[in-house]
């Protein structure tokens, strides 16, 4: 078992909804594949670098998981196929180093980035 | 004599020190596209290390963060601006 992070980007023009749907989904599907779901959050609508199918917003989610590795291809799968997501891109977690735990630092520089 | 008072003092203001190295609590996150764009030009390219001055080792988690950054659309690839020639 591995640990993953995912941000996808859904349609801004989509409902809350529907976007409440398909995170509800791809919860659904990693727990089916046997995987865990840490931390599922809600970014809100950003603005993109660069456009995207058009879009110049784009509504980040973003989710934290442990699972095998076929889990994030048969997840990536499903977004592929899924209209309203648009980008996304899944990075397995880097574990921290033990001679880094000295340092009380990772975590909130964690949320500072979230926030 | 002068000029070579010049080159000497430019050579000295080089010097600079990995922030990654001095700071250990320092963590080089992709999600934290704030500080990585300080690693990038203007125009979105990544600063080079002999001027960023970054060491080795974290040059390169650097270089990985942007491109993850600019995977998801959190940085640009490039930036489109207008030439006025064109």
């Amino acid at each position: 078992m591995r640990r993953y992070e995912t941000i996808f980007i859904a349609d801004p023009d989509l409902g809350e909804e529907d976007v409440k749907g398909i995170t509800e989904k791809i919860k659904g599907l990693i727990e089916a594949k046997g995987g865990q779901v840490e931390k599922a959050e809600d970014w809100g609508t950003r603005k993109l670098a660069y456009e995207v199918k058009k879009k110049s917003r784009g509504h980040y989610l973003y989710i934290k998981f442990s699972g095998k590795s076929d889990l994030v291809a048969e997840l990536e799968r499903n977004l592929r196929i899924n209209e309203g997501v648009i980008k996304y891109q899944s990075v397995q977690v880097e574990e921290q180093k033990p001679a880094a735990q000295a340092a009380p630092a990772p975590v909130p520089a964690e949320t500072a980035a979230e926030a | 004599m002068a000029v070579r008072q010049e080159r000497e003092k430019r050579v000295f203001q080089k010097r600079k020190v990995c922030r990654y190295c001095a700071d250990k609590n320092l963590v080089i996150d992709y999600k934290d596209f704030k500080s990585l764009k300080y690693f990038t030009s203007e125009r979105g390219k990544i600063i080079p290390r002999r001027i960023s001055g970054n060491c080795a080792l974290h040059q390169r988690k650097v270089t990985v963060a942007i491109e993850r950054a600019r995977n998801i659309a959190f940085l640009p690839f490039t930036t489109i601006k207008s030439h006025p020639s064109h």
